[in-house]
């Protein structure tokens, strides 16, 4: 009996030792398991974001024209005053809200209002007018910007031809080289192809709307205007915050192509934005220095603006059907 | 007052009739049900009521006034909607409220009359929530609210229960039947719930591939089927239906008696004998599943408890049994043909 019970304990205390050797390994891989899912993600962010992000701090402090065989030199805050002394500077942020601002009637209002219009129309109409208006989206758009370098050119341009043969012009107008003009073309441009993106996003988010709301209003005797703005527009008020995000980061990335094509910044720097003129600075003035403090003010400034819109999303309702 | 002819109404979509030259008329005050199967055009026929779809033919007179090319919004009468359709971004208090605000009623007597109707369907303490924070009930409660404010003088009620568990359908039909009670107007209320039509009309249309099969008190509909599809639709359990040779008979399984002794039977009556098939006990009283020459019988047993395989014998009326012709109509005086089937 004793030998039995010996025998057993012994082969329950082999047992319970291989137990714990086999757990061993388990448990400090469970530990490491989650960082090593993580660890793509995390190199991808130290590599192309936060080291880059640590770098630009530097180099603000730093001039440097990155020339091989160059080396960057301490300077301090000078790269601030430089920029700030900036003529473009002050114009370059005003045109950045100006920018903003200008995207608001072609990513908000008027897709709200053409997708509203285009729910009464049969379905297969509706599909071609949003096929046509979404044409602009795919285009590239230094092509873009090149036709209508030629729609607008002052002399050969179509616009001014038909403009001035109307009687309305005597002589061309030099759409890029005027100022105020040149950045209100680069608005409209700008807009003109985020028009049908934004209508696709508000006709989906309308066709989501259930016909009986519209029912129940139609009962209450609530006509097809007062529908629209006491129904539809609180409906979409969702897909009103996601454009309105996206066309504030569009305004500044979209906006860049055209710049560069149409205007480099110009007339007197009065279509530039922040985000052409981080560009400039280091690649067209070779600049890192200036460039780097441009990109922190815009950091800042992206950032603030970021805040406030999460905190009006935040007090937006979001309703669920 | 309230009163509602609708005059030879028809409607198809596409090619498909939906309705085929329909005449009611629906008494002022009543609460009428439109009953009838999916796909049967009853819902067409209450969205043409309320104007929201347009027929093709006909007339429809509200209150003896030409209501047929009128607004929905002009016809005095208001809606209630299956999934309710409460607009989701506004309070109960907005939802009911809105109607008021359109017609630029004063602000004090819009809250007074909000207040009032929310009071009425029992919610006047919940009219700050949005629809997203109540229950599937007080939705509900929230859109009769929102047509009891209008004071319309037709009530157009399309399946509103037929989102709600079956417990707070039960306390919903109370509701209703409460309100109707306590306004007095005409109710219109479309079901497919043939237990909701006898449980709450007054009077029952009911309807079967776009036209009208028969309409009555609920009593009528019931003992007095004037067509095999009324017999087979109205009654739950629903009657037996057994194919002849001149056409149906129908009796229903509440009418068929398990007996142990004939002589106790005076009524004339026919016996057939029986083996239990299946017994669902109901609490109540047992539905039986029983063989007989005839097929297969449902019988509602009141208080005898038949196991499986038990033979009975069943004693039927012979005033409870209908008889139908091929076509599915009722005949009122059966020839010994018929009777010999039977009795014979």
């Amino acid at each position: 009996m004793t030998e039995m019970v010996k025998k057993q304990t012994g082969v329950q205390i082999n047992m319970a030792m291989r137990k714990t050797a086999a757990k061993r390994p388990v448990k400090i891989s469970s530990k490491i398991k989650p960082w090593l899912f993580l660890l793509p993600t995390i190199l991808i962010i130290v590599f192309w974001m936060l080291k880059p992000l640590i770098q630009t701090l530097m180099y603000t402090l730093y001039d440097w024209n990155m020339l091989p065989g160059t080396m960057p030199e301490f300077t301090g805050l000078s790269n601030f005053t430089e920029l700030f002394n900036a003529p473009e500077f002050g114009s370059a942020i005003l045109n950045t809200f100006y920018y903003i601002l200008m995207m608001l009637p072609f990513a908000v209002i008027l897709p709200v209002i053409i997708a509203a219009l285009l729910q009464n129309l049969k379905p297969r109409t509706q599909w071609i007018y949003r096929a046509l208006i979404f044409l602009p989206m795919i285009m590239p758009p230094v092509a873009t910007a090149t036709v209508f370098q030629w729609l607008l050119h002052q002399t050969n341009g179509l616009v001014n031809h038909l403009l001035v043969s109307a009687g309305f012009l005597e002589n061309g107008i030099n759409f890029f080289q005027t100022e105020g003009l040149a950045r209100l073309m680069i608005a409209l441009i700008t807009g003109w192809k985020m028009i049908g993106f934004a209508t696709l996003m508000f006709s989906a988010a309308i066709s989501n709307v259930s016909p009986e709301y519209y029912e129940a209003a139609k009962m209450d005797g609530s006509g097809g205007f007062r529908r629209f703005i006491d129904i539809t527009v609180p409906l979409l008020s969702p897909t009103m915050m996601l454009m309105i995000m996206m066309s504030i980061l569009f305004a500044s990335q979209w906006t860049f192509s055209y710049i560069d094509v149409l205007t480099q910044g110009g007339p007197y720097g009065t279509s530039t934005n922040i985000y052409y003129l981080i560009y400039k600075y280091a690649f067209g003035n070779s600049n890192v220095g200036v460039s780097a403090a441009a990109a922190l003010v815009f950091l800042v400034i992206f950032g603030i603006i970021a805040l406030v819109l999460q905190k009006i999303s935040n007090r937006l309702a979001f309703y669920d059907n | 007052m309230g009163n509602i002819e609708i005059k030879g109404i028809s409607k198809a979509f596409d090619k498909t009739e939906v309705l085929k030259d329909i005449d009611l008329n629906i008494p002022d005050g009543s609460f009428t049900i439109i009953l009838g199967p999916s796909g049967c055009g009853k819902s067409t026929l209450l969205r043409i009521l309320s104007g929201l779809e347009t027929s093709d033919a006909g007339e429809i007179w509200i209150s003896g006034q030409d209501m047929t090319n009128v607004e929905p919004k002009d016809r005095k009468v208001a809606m209630v909607f299956q999934n309710y359709a409460l607009y989701p971004h506004m309070t109960a208090y907005k939802n009911v409220e809105y109607s008021l605000k359109i017609k630029k009623v004063p602000k004090e007597e819009r809250h007074q009359k909000v207040m009032e109707a929310l009071k009425t369907v029992e919610l006047e303490d919940q009219y700050k929530k949005l629809p997203g924070q109540m229950s599937g009930g007080q939705r509900q409660r929230v859109a009769l609210a929102r047509a009891i404010v209008k004071n319309p003088e037709v009530f157009l009620m399309d399946e509103p229960l037929s989102n709600l568990d079956a417990k707070l359908r039960n306390q919903m039909r109370h509701s209703i039947l409460n309100l109707h009670k306590q306004l007095g107007t005409t109710f219109v209320y479309v079901t497919h719930d043939q237990t909701e039509a006898m449980t709450m009309g007054d009077h029952i249309v009911l309807f079967n591939e776009g036209h009208i099969v028969q309409q009555g008190s609920p009593k009528e509909m019931y003992t007095n089927p004037n067509h095999i599809f009324v017999a087979g639709f109205i009654g739950n359990p629903p009657a037996n239906i057994i194919t002849t040779d001149f056409g149906y008979v129908s009796i229903r399984p509440e009418d068929i008696q398990i007996v142990r002794d004939l002589s106790q039977k005076k009524e004339k009556g026919i016996e057939l004998a029986g083996t239990v098939n299946v017994s669902e006990p109901m609490g109540s009283d047992i539905l039986y599943d029983v063989k007989t020459k005839l097929g297969r019988l449902h019988v509602k047993g009141e208080n005898s408890w038949e196991n499986i395989d038990n033979h009975v014998l069943l004693y039927i009326p012979s005033s409870k049994i209908l008889y139908f012709n091929r076509d599915g109509e009722r005949i009122y005086q059966p020839q010994s043909e018929e009777k010999i089937f039977m009795e014979g």
